[in-house]
């Protein structure tokens, strides 16, 4: 897989250029301009449908010749793939759900996440959420006078 | 002369220095948190100024100006996360530096750097104000425009490896910069119906995202990694640099300071892009631009003292034209305002004394930076001593609050985390990061400038020619441009 990475970032960006040509040209009929809002989204979809033809060529080319090498370590995209999930629903949580309780789910599984298992002490890393949190929550409620998202604790804190 | 001394005289006295000295401390916090902006450090203490003294509340103004644009260095070289737009470039070097185990030595440099940067900037402001104001008041939508295409073209430098891959990232920031209501004629692009993408991305939850979480994301991808335990030495003497250090680095920070200043003084393109724009320049010229991004002072050097110096740029459209160059120097015009005071060429003749009381605040403040920081980096540098799998999701929440309280808005924070993952995507890929952040800065000025110009001139481009500077920088661009790709044909040959 590895070998084919230029010529798959290749293909994506001009399926993105052509996306954008696509999306651009309506634009410029619409608004009946010539120098609108579509006249530089356009020159930069025809550079990106080029530069991701000499893209695919040169990975193409790249392919060919790839050696495979030994990894040092296994990845954990694992990891990683639980990662970008927490993000995207720490964030689409936070204003229903509320900064305090969402931060300290999201904190905690990180820690867990990101500490090796042999050296994984729930209690420790639970007591440091805690107290991580709170004390962001008061350093910018108070001290910067930022209202952050109380969710269902509205009223309470 | 007389006004100059007056103007010192004005500040010398304690409750003014003690605000100088709160508003660099302030400034120093708020941009050594990744997601906490200096604009918002000015906009949170503006309303304070309205009960002091003009000359009290606008010296407050400066401090935090200040200090906020030299703190963004802090967590730039120690967590590899830009504190402040204004210094994504001093990540490039001063982050391999830290992990070389030479962080108070990157620390020492930068401020050192940002100090001397700032002084030359305020010493060029307090002499040639009026007069480069008048020059700058000459540049119209043909010169804007070459002048964003001419810093474009340093995208190229800041592609390593790969030009195609980065013009390619350059493109994507161009996209990125596309979402939301179009320059001059308001037409909403790109938008998807969403009502949150009307206003487009802010830039500061998209840097939060590239460097922050994507680097959390690959901490995870890469936890099974051995690691290397060996604690650093933390015991640093004076700045952490000797004089070998930085020797044969004149041309560097002076070509930087000059950068920042020039482009401070240019109202809209600002601090954000000075510091990439001094790092290109600086590893265009240099004779080993293959070690810029592998943690040598050269690179750093050029971020710091372009991105201080751009302070004192920018003071000089505020002052003498009443045109602020960016969202903060846009908050200091309103902390004149609200104590009746219009900036622009009268103010020299008819507030002569306020005016020298600020660049004598703006030259305390930076001495007083430097004093801060100086003391700060023994504390600074032990964070590096906190586990990587402890500090990096408390730095995560600190960056959700950032971008959240950027405009009090929760869409931001799904932003910072798409983009997060975009970074990630992109390193995966060996796109660099850095062309797509210049591009979605530039890409307002350039599309604007180039679109009024073309309006100005009914369709024809030869104005962007005719006109003198536009035509310098557009000649500039292209031999800029033709001697990269030649650079890289030659190597593509030799490998």
């Amino acid at each position: 897989m590895k070998q084919y990475s230029d010529l798959i970032t290749g293909a994506v960006s001009l399926l993105i250029g052509i996306a954008l040509l696509a999306m651009s040209i309506p634009i410029g009929i619409q608004e009946n301009n010539l120098i609108g809002a579509a006249f530089l989204p356009e020159i930069v979809s025809v550079i990106i449908i080029a530069l991701s033809l000499k893209l695919m060529y040169d990975g193409f080319r790249a392919a060919q010749d790839y050696e495979e090498t030994v990894p040092e370590f296994v990845k954990n995209y694992k990891g990683a793939a639980v990662m970008m999930v927490a993000c995207i629903l720490y964030a689409e949580l936070l204003k229903p759900v509320g900064f305090l309780i969402t931060s300290i789910v999201f904190l905690f599984l990180t820690f867990c996440l990101m500490t090796k298992k042999e050296e994984t002490n729930y209690l420790k890393l639970g007591a440091l959420t805690i107290v991580s949190v709170f004390l962001i929550y008061f350093i910018f409620t108070k001290f910067f006078g930022i209202r952050l998202p109380a969710g269902i604790l509205k009223g309470i804190i | 002369m007389g006004d100059i001394l007056t103007g010192f005289v004005s500040i010398l006295n304690l409750p003014i220095l003690a605000l100088i000295f709160l508003g660099v401390f302030m400034g120093i916090i708020v941009g050594a948190i990744p997601g906490l902006s200096v604009t918002m450090g000015v906009a949170l203490f503006l309303p304070i100024t309205f009960g002091m003294e003009p000359i009290a509340g606008l010296a407050l103004l400066c401090g935090l100006y200040i200090g906020g644009t030299s703190g963004g260095l802090i967590s730039a070289i120690l967590l590899k996360m830009p504190g402040t737009a204004s210094s994504v470039a001093t990540t490039f070097d001063g982050h391999p530096m830290a992990m070389k185990g030479e962080a108070g030595k990157a620390l020492g440099i930068g401020i050192v750097a940002s100090f001397f940067g700032g002084l030359i900037s305020y010493v060029i402001l307090m002499f040639l104000a009026p007069f480069i104001a008048r020059f700058a008041l000459k540049f119209g939508p043909y010169e804007y425009f070459s002048i964003a295409l001419f810093s474009m073209t340093m995208i190229v430098s800041l592609a390593s490896g790969s030009i195609v891959k980065g013009v390619l990232s350059g493109m994507l920031g161009f996209i990125i910069a596309f979402v939301g209501i179009a320059p001059i004629t308001s037409f909403r692009r790109f938008t998807f119906g969403i009502s949150d993408l009307s206003a487009g991305f802010s830039i500061l939850p998209i840097l939060i995202g590239f460097f922050a979480i994507a680097d959390i994301l690959e901490a995870l991808e890469n936890k099974n990694k051995k690691q290397d335990l060996s604690t650093q030495d933390f015991k640093i003497r004076g700045f952490g640099f000797t004089r070998d250090d930085i020797k044969g680095q004149g041309f560097n920070f002076f070509a930087s300071t000059l950068i920042g200043t020039g482009v401070g003084i240019l109202p809209g393109l600002g601090g954000s892009i000075c510091n990439l724009l001094a790092y290109s320049v600086c590893r265009g010229h240099s004779k080993y631009p293959e070690k810029y991004g592998t943690g040598i002072v050269d690179g750093l050097i050029a971020s710091e003292a372009s991105n201080n110096a751009c302070t004192g740029g920018a003071m000089v459209p505020l002052l003498t034209l009443g045109l602020p160059g960016d969202n903060t120097t846009a908050l200091i015009l309103a902390g004149f305002m609200i104590h009746g005071i219009t900036p622009g060429p009268l103010l020299f003749r008819t507030q002569g004394p306020l005016v020298y009381g600020i660049f004598a605040a703006l030259l305390i403040a930076n001495v007083m930076m430097l004093l801060i920081e100086f003391l700060g980096i023994r504390v600074f540098i032990r964070i590096l001593q906190v586990p990587k799998n402890i500090l990096l999701p408390i730095i995560t929440v600190f960056c959700v609050v950032g971008a959240y309280a950027n405009n009090n808005r929760v869409f931001d924070v799904l932003v910072m985390m798409l983009f997060g993952i975009l970074g990630w995507v992109m390193k995966k890929a060996k796109l660099p990061v850095a062309p797509t952040i210049l591009a979605f800065i530039l890409c307002p000025t350039l599309e604007t400038n180039l679109r009024r110009g073309l309006m100005k001139s009914q369709g024809s481009f030869l104005p962007f020619l005719t006109s003198p500077i536009s035509c310098v920088f557009i000649v500039l661009a292209v031999v800029m441009l033709a001697y990269n790709i030649r650079k890289e044909i030659l190597n593509a040959k030799k490998a």
